[in-house]
């Protein structure tokens, strides 16, 4: 289990991680999710002891990285794809980390067969293509048969091909009982592959989920309603006790949206009123929308001054999920 | 899969013997470093065969063979600067420590083997260079000089030994500055900035820097520096000086090493 308790990091006044505390369950995958610049990296880098937390304390089975008897055996890691020498072949790449660690060197070609990589082991890393320093990175996260998984954007330059195959391998490793925590900031990655997610934003915790959660989150669904007499509009749904908000993002002001009335209540409403009706439509939330509307506020390079909202799901996360 | 099983992980335990071996594995698999001791080797045999060559035959023997090896230093201290700071140019020092998680072990390490591949080619340098020396020397019927007196075998051991000096200070400076060039450049600035003030300076001050300059023991070392000279020092002395030197920059190495975030 990897976790995390009130984890904070601060360059100068950036707040790069703010109080961030969260549980990896063992056996599970648990996709770590934000925008570019959430401080995802900066969190991994921290359990890995490689940044020193400004606040706060990271750890793996109940210890500080640095002090696990067993480092390599207990936590293989997988940093950026860049974090290699160029000019070391495969095989070298592994071998050094196998004799620092002390594990046997038939692992070097085990996880090089695993990863796809057994024809390429006297290749240098330099001639890798970026699917294959993956590849490579996550051979190296595997070398010591470890307990747990830290993967900093796997999937990350993988083909299609590779895609599938990481996914599977991750179920395969999760299955087995380790505890499997992968870094991105695609929804779409992690959606079927894991069993969790957590979500950060600029620092600080937006949702700490189960994927079915989530799911359930993003199934609730809203009504758009598009009128020439928008106010009128207003006036006869407020009368039925609809909640209705007008759509931010139409100036012309005629799309209206309604959060509690399905469109077949709304059309039988409208139809005896005379209204002209443009538009009716139910539109169902999808997941990748649900996650932009979580993270919505926590952009790095997002101008405006909100802070990330605590979506509903965050809520019935922490006190169910 | 692997288990928490404590036998297991007792006997799994990765120690400072284990993280050097990886070491070791690391740096000799770099083509790089292979090239570089070889670039080094030849530098100063090239050196020292025209020294000898062309000297019309009024300088020590000695003497002549031991410049060679000092010009050959500094290949291996760019070596030196190189195993360390190759670490963060390339953003291998997050796999390391993710290895090896323990800083200090790692500091150790990398100091242990650049101290042990610096000894064994100045050892190298040396005494190839010694060889090659006299070589020339007796088969031009100059006057030369054989190993069986014990003070030759004293400067040329002695000049083999302190090779590791240099490359250790640089390797110390490369784990503060990050940048294999700026260890160079301080190593050479520490190297030559006191022998230059001494040329320019008082000669108090003269007599101090060339005295407690890093590089300062090495003559009193072999012997070329006698008593009543501005460079003599006793050995005990010299000992301590080089000592304080090496124990200064390696204390920076593991300062900076502990304190920073990688």
């Amino acid at each position: 289990m990897i976790q995390t308790h009130h984890l904070t990091k601060r360059y100068g006044d950036a707040t790069v991680v703010d109080d961030l505390s969260f549980t990896v369950p063992n056996g599970s995958i648990t996709g770590f999710l934000g925008p570019n610049g959430a401080g995802k990296s900066t969190t991994m880098r921290m359990i890995l002891g490689l940044d020193r937390p400004s606040d706060g304390v990271a750890l793996v089975d109940g210890e500080k990285f640095a002090d696990l008897p067993a480092p390599s055996r207990t936590v293989g890691a997988m940093l950026e794809s860049g974090s290699r020498q160029p000019r070391l072949t495969a095989c070298a790449y592994l071998a050094w980390q196998a004799r620092a660690a002390r594990l046997p060197k038939s692992r070097i070609d085990e996880v090089l067969e695993q990863t796809g990589l057994g024809e390429a082991a006297r290749k240098q890393v330099r001639d890798f293509s970026l699917g294959m320093r993956q590849r490579l990175g996550i051979a190296s996260a595997l070398l010591g048969d470890p307990t747990h998984l830290i993967l900093d954007e796997p999937i990350n330059g993988l083909d299609p091909q590779g895609v599938m195959w990481a996914r599977s391998l991750f179920k395969e490793l999760a299955n087995e009982g380790r505890t499997v925590f992968i870094s991105s900031h695609l929804l779409s990655e992690m959606e079927t592959v894991a069993d969790r997610i957590i979500v950060i934003g600029r620092g600080r915790l937006i949702v700490e989920s189960t994927m079915a959660d989530l799911h359930q989150h993003a199934r609730s669904s809203h009504t758009v309603a598009v009128s020439p007499e928008p106010d009128e509009l207003v006036r006869l749904l407020e009368r039925s006790d609809a909640s209705v908000e007008r759509d931010s993002t139409d100036d012309s002001g005629r799309t209206l949206i309604i959060r509690n009335f399905s469109a077949a209540q709304v059309g039988e409403i409208v139809v005896g009123s005379g209204l002209p009706l443009h538009h009716l439509a139910q539109v169902q939330t999808t997941l990748e929308q649900a996650f932009m509307d979580l993270t919505a506020g926590a952009l790095e390079y997002e101008g405006t001054e909100h802070d990330p909202m605590l979506a509903s799901v965050a809520t019935t996360a922490r006190t169910g999920g | 899969m692997a288990t928490a099983d404590p036998i297991q992980t007792a006997s799994a335990r990765p120690r400072l013997r284990d993280c050097l071996e990886g070491e070791i594995v690391k740096i000799l698999s770099a083509k790089s470093t292979g090239l570089t001791i070889a670039l080094s080797i030849g530098v100063a045999v090239f050196v020292t065969v025209l020294i000898t060559v062309f000297n019309d035959g009024s300088a020590d023997p000695l003497s002549l063979s031991l410049i060679g090896p000092f010009l050959g230093t500094w290949l291996l201290v760019v070596l030196a600067s190189n195993v360390v700071a190759t670490e963060y140019s390339t953003g291998m020092i997050q796999q390391s420590l993710a290895v090896t998680p323990r800083r200090g072990r790692l500091v150790t390490s990398k100091l242990l083997f650049v101290a042990a591949i610096s000894l064994l080619s100045g050892l190298v340098l040396s005494f190839l260079c010694y060889a090659v020396g006299q070589l020339i020397l007796s088969g031009t019927d100059r006057p030369s000089i054989g190993l069986g007196d014990v003070s030759t075998i004293r400067a040329v051991t002695v000049t083999g030994v302190f090779t590791l000096v240099y490359p250790l200070i640089a390797a110390s400076l490369a784990f503060v500055t990050r940048h294999a060039t700026g260890a160079v450049l301080l190593t050479l600035l520490i190297a030559f900035f006191p022998m230059v003030m001494a040329e320019l300076g008082s000669s108090v001050w003269a007599d101090i820097a060339v005295r407690l300059a890093p590089g300062g023991p090495m003559e009193s070392l072999t012997g070329q520096a006698q008593p009543g000279t501005v460079g003599y020092m006793e050995t005990g002395t010299t000992v301590g000086v080089t000592i304080g030197w090496l124990s200064l920059f390696i204390a920076a190495a593991f300062a900076s090493q502990l304190r920073r975030d990688e």
